[in-house]
């Protein structure tokens, strides 16, 4: 177990180590000269010399590549350009609204793809199934950025229930939960009707059936958990990619969170908080990928034996 | 019924996309009498904020959509499943490197690497096509590793080794016949993500520049007439669904077609 455990510690330690190199390397896409497209082409000389010294692109690229983990194992992950700011300051002023609307995403998609699935699942080859399967189907087709403009034109503008942007109260925060939410209700609800399907199919279950169970507990207890074990792997996977779509819920809702931080630095060409914005988000994956991993081998042996 | 009407919108999506430039269309023609006109029955999908017709303008958002999703999976699909395959059948160190690679770039939650990139390389639709790529050929390295592990100890490859064919025969004649039923499955999902991928980052203005129209991108404009004009935010974004619905059916139906095990993800 204490083997697991170490080996996918150092396996995520390596991948930290190459992301950062990767968003180390992205302001060597900016075309042409970085300095010059941030600052402008008006900028005084004199001040692309001081930026460029700022952000130690003067210096040899091991240099700079040899700096830059020094600061990032101190947290220093530079000023911004715009605002003058420690940009660590600005990410954690933004950090909590980037979570907690990816949780009220991930609570949506949760609430929206056990009953689908699970009908889907008990109701095999009905309409039942077609007709949850489909809504599931659509659910992944539809993009959050039209999702979003959508449902604030029916509740905020038409039923006028819901505020149409902005980060005050709960109330605030349905819409853009159910836009982020749905196309992971979609994928989740998809996989817990298969999960579930496959282990109806078990002896166990069989005996749960002989031993003249209620069918309802039958599915509830000794169907449905265990078919959560896959499920729960899939849920760490999809909160990344509810991470990387609440950027654009963030954007749709005028939501203060990264990835609003992310675009609007994009828009203002200030790079240092656009690398420092797309460090943290795959950070923030990475170590959540790894804890789901141990905590999955902790709970199911087959994974650590299997894998060793 | 289950594959005709994907089938048909499609087939649709293309026509409008290879020959949509052959139609009389002015998707960049200005009527100011018709400013935010809504759907009626002569124009049945009305005009934008600027007096352009929306319909004309959707035609030129499905050629947007068809270039980047053919570029974006041509490049993805070849430079993904040729590493994924050369790197399981030569195994050893390279092997490693190569799965460590892919760890990093799944690192990326979604497009995220996709926006910084499109963000920072500027707004254009070649530079959509560099960042989708990018971001895309990763899903196939790792499949087509997959799959040639799981292939390469048949006979005939051991046949073929021991009869001195050099390893890139190998995998392009041996192996990856084999495995092309998953990919062309993992390449049809591709396709739907891809024109969700740069609908959104043409939405978040990252794509596309106007006057040029990207389904993302008249979505974006519309978001800001909705209470007056809210068909501008709905008919594009219906082309879109549909579109992108009806190529993931096709995935579904290839998918139990050529008996490929369910995606994971």
């Amino acid at each position: 177990m204490l083997h697991f455990i170490l080996t996918r510690f150092a396996s995520a330690v390596f991948v930290i180590i190459g992301v950062s190199i990767l968003v180390f390397l992205l302001i060597h896409l900016v075309p042409g000269d970085p300095v010059e497209v941030m600052l402008g082409e008006s900028a005084q000389p004199a001040d692309r010399e001081a930026l460029r010294h700022a952000l130690g692109l003067d210096l040899p690229i091991h240099q700079q590549l040899f700096n830059y983990f020094g600061n990032l194992l101190q947290f220093d992950l530079g000023t911004s350009l715009h605002s003058k700011r420690p940009i660590t300051e600005l990410l954690a002023e933004r950090l909590p609204a980037t979570i907690q609307l990816a949780f009220a995403g991930l609570l949506v998609a949760v609430i929206i793809a056990f009953p689908l699935g699970i009908i889907a699942a008990i109701r095999r080859n009905t309409w039942w199934d077609h007709g949850a399967m489909g809504v599931a189907l659509i659910g992944v087709s539809m993009p959050n950025f039209w999702l979003g403009p959508l449902l604030i034109l029916v509740f905020s503008l038409w039923l006028g229930w819901l505020p149409v942007s902005g980060h005050e109260g709960w109330a605030a925060l349905i819409l853009p939960a159910i836009t982020l939410g749905t196309a992971m209700a979609a994928i989740l609800s998809r996989m817990i009707r298969a999960s579930l399907l496959e282990v109806m199919d078990e002896d166990f279950i069989r005996t749960a059936r002989a031993k003249g169970l209620k069918e309802r507990r039958v599915v509830l207890k000794h169907g449905l958990s265990n078919a959560l074990l896959p499920v729960i792997t899939i849920l760490g996977l999809q909160l990344g990619v509810l991470l990387g779509g609440a950027v654009i819920t963030e954007i749709v809702f005028s939501w203060p969170g990264i990835g609003q931080l992310t675009i609007d630095s994009i828009n203002r060409r200030d790079y240092p908080v656009v690398q420092a914005c797309i460090l943290v988000i795959a950070l923030i994956y990475v170590v959540v990928n790894t804890l789901t991993d141990v905590v999955y081998a902790l709970i199911d042996p087959r994974i650590r034996l299997g894998d060793s | 019924m289950r594959l005709y009407i994907p089938l048909t919108i499609v087939i649709l999506w293309l026509f409008f996309a290879l020959f949509g430039s052959l139609l009389p269309l002015h998707p960049n023609l200005i009527d100011l009498t018709e400013i935010l006109t809504p759907p009626n029955p002569e124009t049945w999908f009305g005009y934008d904020d600027l007096g352009r017709p929306l319909w004309d303008r959707l035609v030129m958002g499905a050629e947007t959509s068809f270039f980047v999703a053919f570029w974006v999976i041509l490049i993805s699909t070849v430079v993904g499943t040729l590493i994924g395959a050369f790197s399981a059948y030569i195994g050893g160190w390279w092997d490693h490197l190569i799965v460590r690679i892919i760890d990093i770039f799944l690192a990326f939650p979604g497009i995220l690497l996709a926006i910084a990139m499109a963000g920072l390389m500027g707004p254009g639709i070649d530079n959509v096509v560099i960042a989708l790529c990018t971001v895309g050929w990763v899903g196939y390295a790792r499949l087509s590793r997959a799959q040639v592990l799981s292939v390469r100890q048949r006979e005939h490859v051991q046949a073929a080794e021991a009869l001195g064919v050099p390893p890139f025969q190998i995998v392009i004649r041996h192996l990856l016949p084999l495995i092309m039923a998953p990919l062309i499955v993992e390449a049809t999902f591709g396709v739907a993500a891809v024109i969700i991928g740069e609908a959104g980052l043409s939405f978040l203005g990252l794509g596309i520049q106007p006057p040029d129209a990207s389904w993302g991108s008249m979505i974006r404009d519309g978001a800001r007439y909705m209470l007056v004009a809210p068909h501008m935010v709905i008919i594009p974004g219906i082309a879109l669904m549909l579109v992108v619905l009806a190529v993931n059916l096709l995935g579904d139906y290839l998918r139990d077609r050529l008996d490929v095990k369910q995606r994971t993800t």
